[in-house]
């Protein structure tokens, strides 16, 4: 009898476009090739209750119960890597569009620096451009990658670049600001998905969970790889040794249970984690250890409609966005700065980039976070340990406490 | 065997296959429908003669799978170049 060994494991995902319905074209599932994302752990898992009768019996003992209501639930990680070509959705699509609630567009326009005179933050002057306050701008010179930056400002001809310094002045000069990536923003909306677990060998049981729903995602930053976690609710695990006794909501939509697509196809190279720039307030915090980005999304399965014993939709509630950082204590203008707003309880932009090389940056821009105050720590430095601090939409319905740029 | 295959060279900067990995450069024999799956797959492949077009033998150092330095700006221009063919061909 052969184990299954925990390596040899390929995940897939899938939208859903109807709620618990895995994809499929007439009963045959449409998992492909191109689904396929590399990770790290997936642990998913079918739920199912046990309801006791409540009435007394005239004994301390337990009676037996009976079968309760039915769901599952699911935990993914995986490193950080975007697709390698700007302008290009990630492997990871699916996960980040179940998070967001809408699926991300391609961003372009290109823009070429005439001068930028040595100012922190630098301000970049074009011929023309079509950038917004609120774009996130790759800079490079030649095949010299200098910085990702975020553009609070701009005119006609010139453009801020928040996040870049005086001393990049002279090889931002004479190069070239790009948006093209692909970006994702907040919305209401609730999207579901299939997520897959194919092992080896293909006997042992081949699982998806159907109907599944991002309730939290967080990016963990400043290790050495990037990792990102995703959890949430789904309808169901059906696993393939299960599926000739499944019932039709188990089935969710498939009239067999698929093998895993040949030739699976992942896209670019994970992030090392401790490269790239971390902006709050518009000051660069070189000092920063770690950096975690903590997204309760609040989407969820509804899980009490009568009449069934699974759940039949999706519902939504407040969600939260927030980020904790770790930094070692300076005497720098930006950390007094910092603790300045932490004591106010400012709302600021924190400007997170990851990664240093085009086609693989991964950029989480927070806005109107209200920081915490920091809990002092002892190491062999004093460390900051600002904890968990909120984001909000800079207007009702912005839906703008998060964006993300793959770049 | 399919007959239709034709080469066709990864033009993206990592992509893996069935756990083949593929860099800059790298050959692999494509038939239309396979090309079509990767495209799907968001990967970055031109026929061999589309990429012949455009880099030469100058650009053999670059292509190295050892290199590890800086591209040229001509260079870095030509793989930009190499990739609007994938997204003029997927419509994007």
């Amino acid at each position: 009898m052969p184990f299954a060994l925990s390596r040899l494991e390929h995940f897939y995902a899938q939208l859903e476009t109807t709620y618990g319905q895995i994809p499929n074209t007439t009963g045959t599932a449409t998992v492909g090739n191109n689904n396929f994302i590399r990770h790290i752990k997936y642990s998913p898992r079918p739920n199912t209750a046990i309801i006791e009768r409540p009435d007394k019996t005239g004994s301390r003992s337990r009676p037996v119960g009976q079968l309760g209501r039915k769901n599952a639930s699911w935990n993914l990680s995986l490193s950080a890597a975007m697709n390698g070509v700007a302008g290009t959705a990630p492997d990871a699509d699916p996960l980040i569009q179940m998070g967001m609630g809408q699926a991300g567009a391609a961003t372009a326009g290109t823009a070429a620096v005439t001068a930028a005179p040595s100012t922190t933050p630098v301000v970049a002057t074009v011929a023309s451009h079509t950038f917004v306050v609120g774009d996130v701008l790759n800079v490079t010179n030649g095949a010299t990658y200098i910085g990702t930056f975020l553009v609070t400002a701009q005119d006609a001809t010139h453009v801020t670049l928040t996040g870049s310094v005086a001393a990049q002045s002279t090889t931002i000069n004479g190069g070239t600001l790009s948006r093209v990536g692909y970006r994702y923003k907040l919305s209401d909306s609730i999207l579901s998905g299939s997520l897959w677990s194919f092992r080896t060998p293909s006997t042992i049981d081949q699982r998806v969970v159907s109907g599944a729903v991002c309730q939290e995602y967080q990016a963990h930053i400043g290790r050495d790889f990037a990792e990102l976690m995703f959890q949430g609710e789904g309808l169901w695990m059906l696993s393939s040794n299960q599926y000739s006794v499944a019932d039709l909501t188990q089935k969710s939509g498939l009239t067999t249970f698929p093998t895993e697509p040949t030739t699976p196809v992942a896209n670019g190279n994970f992030i090392t984690g401790f490269t790239g720039l971390i902006v709050v307030n518009g000051n660069v915090i070189s000092t920063i250890q770690t950096l975690d980005v903590r997204c309760g999304f609040q989407s969820q399965t509804v899980r009490d409609t009568f009449g069934t014993y699974y759940p039949t939709s999706t519902q939504g509630d407040i969600r939260t966005v927030g980020t904790s950082f770790r930094l070692y204590e300076d005497d720098s203008a930006a950390y007094q700065n910092l603790i300045q707003i932490a004591e106010a309880r400012t709302p600021v932009t924190i400007f997170g980039v990851l990664g240093n090389t085009v086609g693989n940056i991964y950029v989480h821009v927070l806005n109107n976070v209200q920081i915490s105050a920091p809990d002092y720590e002892e190491n062999i430095r004093y460390v900051a340990s600002f904890p968990e601090s909120t984001a909000h939409e800079t207007a009702t319905g912005a839906h703008d406490e998060l964006v993300i740029w793959a770049m | 065997m399919d007959h239709s295959a034709e080469k066709h060279v990864y033009v993206g900067s990592r992509c893996e296959i069935a756990g083949q990995e593929y860099v800059l450069g790298s050959e692999i024999s494509l038939t239309p429908a396979q090309l079509q799956d990767l495209d799907k797959a968001r990967t970055h492949f031109i026929t061999k003669a589309e990429f012949d077009s455009i880099f030469g033998p100058e650009d053999a150092a670059y292509l190295s799978p050892q290199f590890l330095g800086e591209w040229s700006p001509a260079f870095n221009e030509k793989v930009q170049m190499a990739r609007d063919i994938v997204h003029v061909r997927r419509g994007a």
